[in-house]
């Protein structure tokens, strides 16, 4: 009770301080530093062996595991994050918008909206290429050496995280079919 | 002798109304000399009007030749033609042609805003040239607050007020009464005299006309006969 | 070229003072339509831009990108994005985080419509003042979770249809056939926030038996350390499993200001329709003014001003006309219009006279003049001069 007050009297006096400075023009975030590509180093030249499917590697993996996954980078219409190593991975049994007989129009094949959203997650793994924090390396991934929508790339890494659906891998090295 | 200041060879101006042909002027051959004050009669579309407006710059001749100052008129594009007419030209209207929403002042300062010259030049011709017209004390008045004879007068000051060598009145007395009409030609006749400008009037008055140096009487685009009142007048060459 | 004095220009105005008054008024009706539909597109783009904030961060559903109503949530969101991106923005301990529900709802409040209009309601909680930084409580008191109390914003009157004593502090209203006290009255000028009704986030998914939020709002940090856009859309990608997605609240209201272009092009085009007829009027009008002086235009010529010069004076003196009545419109505009509440389906605005609306009607009023006087000119000038100077 006594947070909740506290709360209320803390967003009024703040809503009501920045109302008078700000309500003309939204707060805009500082500039920043444009964004390096991903760095060579992450690219590796073969392809590695024994890459598994990420439907069938999703029942058994667990955090920390070695793993060498294979898939079509999609999911969603924008599978990267814009200005972080991150992506999405959708198993090659999944066929694309385009590869269907009824959507070949589709602008964004790769996000798979002909299909359920729970058929998509159920066949999907996060991939991140992080830094000594943890998190996802500031780097452009789409564009970079073969990397984008609709590419096949087979991803050699650790399981980060492993929780029902949600699977995440950090990537040590990346190969784009070309 | 000097040259003639206005030369015309073979002038003709036709014009086309529907699968009609007009020739208002049929290959006319006219020389007048600077200073010279030349009346122009004849009946109605016996082409007065036409030659005064082809003098003016106002209109362009269909064939022929006309030369004024030694410039070929006929040949000037309609930009040059307009400077042309700013520097050589004064006219003169039957109706006066004041602007009724500037001052007798302004009408006749109209002309020298299309020359450079700074303000207070301006106002020297200006109040020189009303001065000449014996308006100066109505130079505040709007033109409906003027009588005819001062409208005209305003319209003399106008006409003259660039200094132009050429002065060409159509009708000048038509709306004015006598007493008016005496005044104003005899204002032109001093214009002539005195200050040496070659006037050109189309009048159907034989009165008016009386004033002129030389009478030129025209019928169905020709000259029919002249009549050489006093000095100076150049002979009629067809 | 040497060009007529403009006081010959102005003076001409006065030769008609009935005519005057057409082309002053004639301009004055067409600028003020004008300005209202500038006045409607800019209150419309402004209160859809204003409402988002490029600091704010969105989290909703993937594949609810253009429609928060439609997305659902798990309700842990806003808890794991507190915990998982650091350099959100915070004050006092708090952080910026705002999970909410919007829902469109019927409401019936004081002599609207018995069946209601659909009113946006947006599920709060207390932070939602945080992240908004445009809204305020302008009276009474944050409504309190399980006392059906909410908030109504200013312009909420508007888009229900009734008086704003309808909606007064202590009026009851009903949502979706269950009554509610306004506890207070909610400001965000110049926002499409202004037309919600805001109630406690508990009281809300109750009311709707729901589980799940709409979405997840969050502002920015500054600073060294402050979180960027990528670092929550980070977030969401990571959490496969909440189907989830990241975006900025700009370009959400960015997208919806968009669906309305077709709204804004037909009241664009409607005013270009009643401005055209406004064109033919003043054309009209400046013909009638032109024609009765052909003599004097030809004279002018005759004296050695250009057709050119001439043009200009034309277009000057009905271009003073109406940009005159254009001035009037302007100020009868931002006395009378600005301001006025316009409802539509997404809520309801004010009509907005700001500068670029201003400059839109004066442009008006000037083009009008423009093309009100291009044709008569031609045609009073296109006769040669010895003809202009016959004309009585």
């Amino acid at each position: 009770m006594f947070r909740t007050a506290t709360l209320l009297t803390l967003a009024a006096v703040l809503a009501s301080t920045s109302a008078c400075s700000k309500s003309d023009a939204p707060t805009k975030p500082a500039a920043k530093a444009a964004v390096a590509p991903l760095p060579g180093s992450y690219f590796l030249a073969e392809a590695p062996a024994d890459a598994k499917d990420i439907r069938a590697a999703k029942r058994s993996l667990k955090a920390g595991d070695k793993v060498v996954l294979i898939g079509r980078i999609g999911g969603s219409e924008d599978p990267f994050v814009p200005e972080r190593a991150i992506f999405t991975l959708v198993d090659k049994a999944m066929k694309t918008c385009d590869e269907g007989s009824d959507m070949d129009t589709c602008k964004t094949p790769w996000d798979y909206c002909c299909d359920p959203r729970e058929q998509i997650t159920a066949n999907s793994a996060v991939v991140q290429i992080v830094g000594p924090d943890g998190q996802p390396l500031k780097a452009v991934l789409n564009g970079v050496k073969g990397l984008k929508p609709q590419a096949t790339v087979t991803v050699v890494g650790t399981v980060s995280k492993a929780e029902g659906q949600n699977v995440v891998v950090n990537a040590t090295g990346l190969f784009v079919k070309p | 002798m000097s040259e003639p200041l206005i030369q015309c060879r073979s002038l003709t101006r036709t014009y086309t109304r529907g699968t009609e042909t007009i020739t208002p002027l049929e290959r006319l051959d006219l020389d007048v000399m600077p200073g010279e004050f030349l009346a122009l009669m004849g009946p109605s579309g016996s082409g007065k009007t036409t030659l005064l407006n082809l003098i003016a710059g106002i209109d362009r001749p269909t064939s022929g030749t006309l030369h004024i100052g030694g410039i070929d008129v006929g040949g000037l594009s309609r930009s040059r033609l307009a400077d042309w007419r700013s520097r050589a030209v004064g006219y003169i209207f039957q109706l006066y042609n004041l602007v009724p929403v500037l001052t007798a002042y302004e009408n006749v300062e109209l002309p020298l805003l299309l020359h450079r010259m700074s303000g207070a030049d301006r106002h020297s011709r200006v109040a020189a040239a009303l001065d000449l017209v014996g308006i100066t004390d109505r130079a505040d008045h709007y033109p409906r607050q003027l009588s005819g004879g001062q409208e005209q007068r305003v319209a003399i000051a106008r006409a003259i007020v660039a200094d132009p060598a050429i002065l060409v009145a159509d009708e000048p007395t038509g709306d004015l009464d006598k007493a008016s009409a005496a005044a104003i030609m005899e204002l032109l006749g001093r214009l002539s005299r005195e200050a040496g400008k070659t006037l050109i009037m189309v009048s159907h008055d034989p009165a008016c006309a009386a004033h002129a140096g030389r009478i030129l009487h025209l019928d169905k685009g020709r000259l029919v006969e002249h009549a050489a009142a006093t000095v100076g007048a150049a002979g009629v060459t067809t | 070229m040497q060009t007529l004095p403009f006081t010959y220009s102005a003076r001409n105005l006065g030769r008609s003072r009935l005519r005057l008054l057409l082309s002053v008024m004639g301009s004055a009706m067409v600028v003020l339509l004008v300005l209202a539909a500038g006045g409607f597109v800019r209150g419309m783009t402004t209160g859809l831009e204003r409402t988002g904030d490029e600091a704010n961060v969105m989290i909703v559903g993937i594949g609810s990108e253009e429609s928060i109503e439609r997305s659902e949530i798990p309700a842990s969101v806003a808890s794991l994005l507190d915990a998982s991106v650091p350099g959100l923005r915070t004050a006092f301990g708090t952080t910026f985080v705002s999970p909410e529900v919007q829902v469109q709802l019927p409401v019936v409040a004081g002599a609207g419509s018995p069946e209601g209009r659909l009113v946006l309601v947006r599920g709060v909680t207390p932070t939602a003042l945080l992240v908004h930084s445009q809204c305020q409580i302008a009276q009474g008191h944050w409504p309190r979770s399980g006392h059906n109390e909410i908030l109504v914003g200013q312009l909420a009157h508007t888009k229900l249809g009734v008086s704003a004593a309808a909606l007064a502090v202590g009026s009851t209203v009903n949502i979706d056939g269950r009554d509610w006290i306004v506890s207070g009255r909610l400001a965000a000028p110049r926002s499409v926030i202004d037309a919600e009704i805001w109630m406690p986030l508990a009281d809300l998914k109750e009311a709707t038996r729901r589980l799940t939020d709409s979405c997840v709002i969050a502002t920015l940090g500054t600073g060294p350390g402050a979180a960027e856009f990528a670092d929550v859309a980070a977030f969401a990608r990571q959490r496969l499993d909440l189907e989830i997605t990241a975006m900025t609240e700009s370009s959400y209201y960015a997208r919806l200001a968009g669906f309305f272009a077709p709204v804004r092009a037909v009241v664009w085009i409607t005013a270009g329709l009643i401005g055209l007829g406004g064109v033919f009027g003043g054309l009209n009008t400046m013909y009638a003014a032109f024609a009765s002086r052909v003599r004097e235009l030809g004279m002018l010529q005759c004296l050695g001003f250009r057709r050119s010069a001439i043009v200009l004076s034309m277009l000057q003196e009905s271009c003073l006309a109406t940009a005159s009545g254009a001035l009037l419109a302007s100020a009868a505009a931002v006395f009378f219009l600005d301001g006025v509440a316009v409802q539509f389906s997404m809520g309801a605005f004010g009509l907005l006279i700001d500068a670029p609306a201003l400059l839109v009607g004066l442009g008006a009023g000037l083009l009008l003049g423009l093309l009100g006087t291009i044709a008569p000119a031609y045609r009073c000038l296109k006769l040669p001069i010895s003809e202009s100077l016959k004309s009585i």
